[in-house]
């Protein structure tokens, strides 16, 4: 029985189709035609248990776009695209519904953080891993070479991918451990002892101690053999005239006749006491893709001077202090966020967000999501410190495009929205809701959204809504009615401009004037359009 | 079974590896090692093809060796056999009646009879001894080539077979009677002239038993140039050969040319002389020397274009038996 390495779970899972992923190996390794074998596996691989629904939050927080562009991998500079994208995205849209699960992988990326030497390992890992599997799938275009050659050559980088585990992860602490120990065991084992034979018996099947002689020109004149060293303690070491016999023996049996198809024997041997290990080292890639593209994210942050943490995990009605929570989203698009903090007296309230146009509010619905998503996968967050409650589930709902399809108006598609939020809304779940009922006029949109939050509030959720009913939102501060109800609002600066701070309370203005001005929608701007599209309609009447 | 790859320095487990590896016994068999089974299998059947077909050739080789040497040696002995039987004499029976026949067709020596020859009985005597006969023109058997070609054309002819039995009457139909039974050959014409024998049967049999001949048997290479030459041996005439070295009678018939002057008939008879000789050889005693004219033209238009020849020749031999008896 093989234990599986997995680097994320305390209790280790094989989360991968090991008996396909092996099969599959088996004939990468023997045809080299098997290109996708990684990613087909890592693709399918299963998750921890977990309450979340991916489909409720994923599109509207553009994960895909997250993973694609701040989880990528880099060493020394070097970029290096996910095997599985969808494997991270899975990881991290299906966070462990255990806790414990949550710690492991905190246990893990926050050793990698402090332990250079450790994260250096790791990369070194990973590169070897990397061409594992480029030279098992033929991906560098070595299938067409001599198979034995490049079957060696999956055998050695085998070896270095279990020597770097063995030895690399001796001072880990974490699940880091693991590798070591995985490392050990193989080592320990014959079929690794073959290996490492076999390679021994590639490279270095004799040693010739020559003496050389070189002429007054500099030019070699001749040399002499003063000794031949066989490496005669080496099991697949046989005399000339046994490799002779064997070639022939194979040929009877149906082979090709030649040292070549020894070696291939040989090979095969070897291969078949090492397969029931090779599977282990895909889902590995996929765990040190994981970990390294969570430090990538670090490392992408701390370039543009922000900060990023492991959050301290905290029970609901514990105080929320998120500071300085950027947005990743903006930061992945080449643009600097700024920095804000986020503080309520419990997570499990639910917050309404008011203030300008353009003010920052969006973003930071997307910040506040991506923060539980990634906390909750246990790993860095796009903040410099703060808490966070595990939830039961996340719903987004930030976007609400027309589609060719919609029967319904822009009312009864909001009505919809609400309804579907309170179809899939377990208790404990974090909500994101952006300009709730702004699709109808202000009276009786404000009727709705009183009773969505107040049927919120039985749920317990950890939610943040955006509006621009600033009238009803300030009532609903004055009134009190609703027990669990907190008021963020848009910081103004000078200049009555958006400073994306959050604080306490109630937005005074939307600031439609200043947007306005922005975007050219003025008196002045409008009427000069107006003029200017009478005139070119005069002067092309004129011309016919 | 055990392969050659495996050693004592190999772990156990490795070992077995290696051995499922070479005898496709793992256990994820796959159609690949069971098309390798059948490759082996389809090369063990190759070289056993091949061992087979080689040893098949060397033994056929050695086989048809053995087998032609022995028909050599058969064949050989056959030869030898034969050979023995002849004396020193019947070697040279051929040029000495080769030296008779270029005697008897030079310059015309005159007519003789041996007294023997005046009674029935005496001729009976004598023309029933073992006799060689030939036939030919006067030009051809002046030349030992022009005998071997003038011998291989003379077969038994009516002139032979009235020689021996002639007809009661000089009459057309008398002599039709007999120029039938030579042209219809066979084996009545054989019991009739039993005695005589062609020269032309000692002309071909007699090399046969010759030393160049079984010099070309000894070099002879393969069974099929060997059989070519035992089928040549056994068609040869070599007893009938054997028969006409030991005649102790020539009995010869030597054809002057025509004069020309009247048309010759269908079958090439055409007046003119010929020339009949009985030589005893063992004693080269000239028996009977005789010239006489044949013409065709008093025969029946329905007989003469046809049978000319024929009844020209029966009409000698009667006329030569009706002088003899003078």
């Amino acid at each position: 029985m093989v234990s599986v390495l997995d680097l994320l779970h305390p209790t280790p899972l094989r989360r991968i189709d090991y008996e396909e992923t092996k099969l599959a190996m088996t004939l990468a390794f023997a045809g080299g035609v098997s290109s996708g074998l990684f990613a087909d596996a890592l693709d399918h691989a299963k998750v921890a248990p977990s309450t979340w629904e991916p489909e409720t939050f994923a599109g509207d927080l553009f994960l895909p776009q997250f993973v694609a562009l701040c989880m990528k991998v880099r060493i020394d500079g070097r970029e290096h695209p996910l095997t599985s994208s969808r494997h991270v995205l899975a990881l991290l849209a299906r966070p462990p519904a255990d806790p414990a699960v949550v710690h492991h992988r905190r246990g893990v990326v926050a050793e990698l953080a402090t332990s250079p030497h450790l994260r250096k390992e790791l990369e070194g890992l990973y590169l070897s891993l990397c061409r594992f599997r480029a030279h098992l799938e033929g991906a560098n275009g070595d299938a067409k070479l001599d198979p034995n050659r490049r079957q060696l050559e999956i055998l050695q980088l085998a070896k270095e991918i279990i020597d770097r585990c063995a030895e690399g992860f001796v001072t880990a602490r974490s699940g880091l451990a693991r590798l070591a120990a995985f490392g050990r065991r193989v080592q320990a084992g014959e079929p690794y002892r073959s290996l490492a034979d076999l390679i021994r018996y590639d490279e270095r099947l004799a040693t010739l101690n020559l003496k050389v002689r070189v002429g007054a020109d500099g030019r070699i004149r001749g040399f002499e053999i003063l000794a031949i060293q066989e490496d005669a303690q080496n099991p697949f070491v046989s005399s000339p005239w046994r490799r002779w016999l064997a070639k022939v023996e194979l040929f009877v049996r149906g082979f090709k006749f030649g040292d070549g198809e020894i070696m291939a024997r040989l090979i095969d041997a070897v291969f078949e006491g090492l397969k029931d290990e090779l599977p282990s080292f895909v889902q590995l890639l996929g765990d040190v893709e994981f970990l390294l593209g969570s430090l990538a994210f670090c490392d992408l942050a701390r370039d543009a001077g922000l900060a990023t943490s492991l959050p301290d995990l905290v029970a609901p009605d514990q105080p929320r202090a998120l500071r300085g929570l950027f947005n990743p989203l903006l930061l992945a698009h080449g643009i600097t966020p700024v920095p804000c903090d986020v503080v309520t007296d419990r997570h499990d309230t639910t917050v309404l967000v008011t203030g300008p146009n353009s003010g920052g509010k969006t973003r930071l619905l997307q910040s506040i999501g991506l923060t539980q998503i990634l906390g909750q996968a246990g790993l860095f967050v796009p903040a410099r410190s703060g808490a966070l409650s595990l939830a039961s589930g996340l719903v987004v709902s930030l976007i609400e495009e027309a589609k060719a399809d919609q029967t319904e108006g822009r009312l009864g598609t909001e009505l919809l929205r609400i309804r579907a939020l309170f179809e899939r809304l377990p208790p404990g779940a974090m909500v994101i809701l952006d300009e709730l009922c702004s699709g109808t006029n202000p009276s009786e949109g404000e009727e709705i959204f009183e009773l969505v939050v107040q049927m919120l509030e039985r749920l317990s959720p950890q939610a943040f809504i955006t509006t621009h009913f600033l009238a009803f939102a300030a009532r609903l501060e004055r009134e009190r009615t609703i027990a669990n109800l907190r008021f963020l609002q848009v910081e103004l600066g000078a200049e009555q401009r958006a400073t994306y701070q959050f604080v306490p309370g109630v937005a005074q203005t939307s600031l439609a004037a200043h947007a306005a001005v922005r975007l050219g929608v003025t008196r002045d701007q409008l009427m000069s359009l107006v003029d200017r599209n009478i005139h070119l309609a005069q002067a092309k009447s004129a011309r016919r | 079974m055990p392969t050659l790859l495996v050693n004592r320095r190999m772990n156990p487990a490795l070992a077995a590896r290696v051995e499922a590896s070479v005898t496709g016994r793992k256990r994820d068999a796959t159609s690949t090692s069971r098309m390798r089974r059948l490759v082996s299998l389809a090369r063990l059947a190759l070289v056993l093809a091949l061992v087979f077909a080689i040893h098949a050739v060397i033994t056929t080789r050695q086989r048809i060796r053995t087998d032609v040497d022995r028909r050599r040696a058969e064949l050989l002995e056959t030869v030898r056999t034969h050979a023995a039987t002849l004396t020193v004499e019947d070697w040279k029976a051929v040029e000495r009646i080769e030296s008779w026949l270029v005697r008897l067709s030079g310059a015309y020596e005159g007519d003789r009879v041996d007294d023997r020859l005046r009674s029935r009985e005496g001729r009976t005597r004598i023309l029933g001894r073992p006799a060689v006969y030939v036939r030919g023109s006067i030009d051809s058997l002046r030349t030992s080539d022009g005998v071997a070609a003038a011998a291989a054309t003379s077969s038994k002819d009516a002139l032979l077979l009235c020689l021996l039995d002639p007809p009661a009457r000089r009459t057309e139909a008398a002599l039709y009677e007999r120029v039938r039974t030579a042209y219809a050959g066979g084996m009545v014409l054989e019991e009739r002239s039993a005695n005589v024998r062609r020269l032309d049967d000692a002309i071909v049999g007699l090399p046969f038993l010759l030393p160049p001949w079984s010099d070309r048997v000894r070099a002879a290479e393969g069974a099929k140039e060997l059989a070519r030459l035992k089928r040549d041996f056994e068609r040869a005439p070599i007893e009938r050969a054997k028969r006409a070295v030991r005649a102790e009678v020539l009995v010869a018939a030597i054809d002057e040319p025509g004069d020309g002057k009247v048309p010759t008939e269908l079958d090439g008879e055409r007046p003119h002389d010929v020339r009949i000789a009985i030589v005893d050889l063992p004693s080269g005693e000239v028996l009977l020397r005789m010239r006489r004219r044949v013409d065709p033209s008093s025969l029946s238009d329905a007989k003469r274009p046809m049978y000319a020849r024929g009844l020209d020749g029966c009409a000698l031999a009667f006329d030569v038996h009706r002088e003899l008896d003078r």
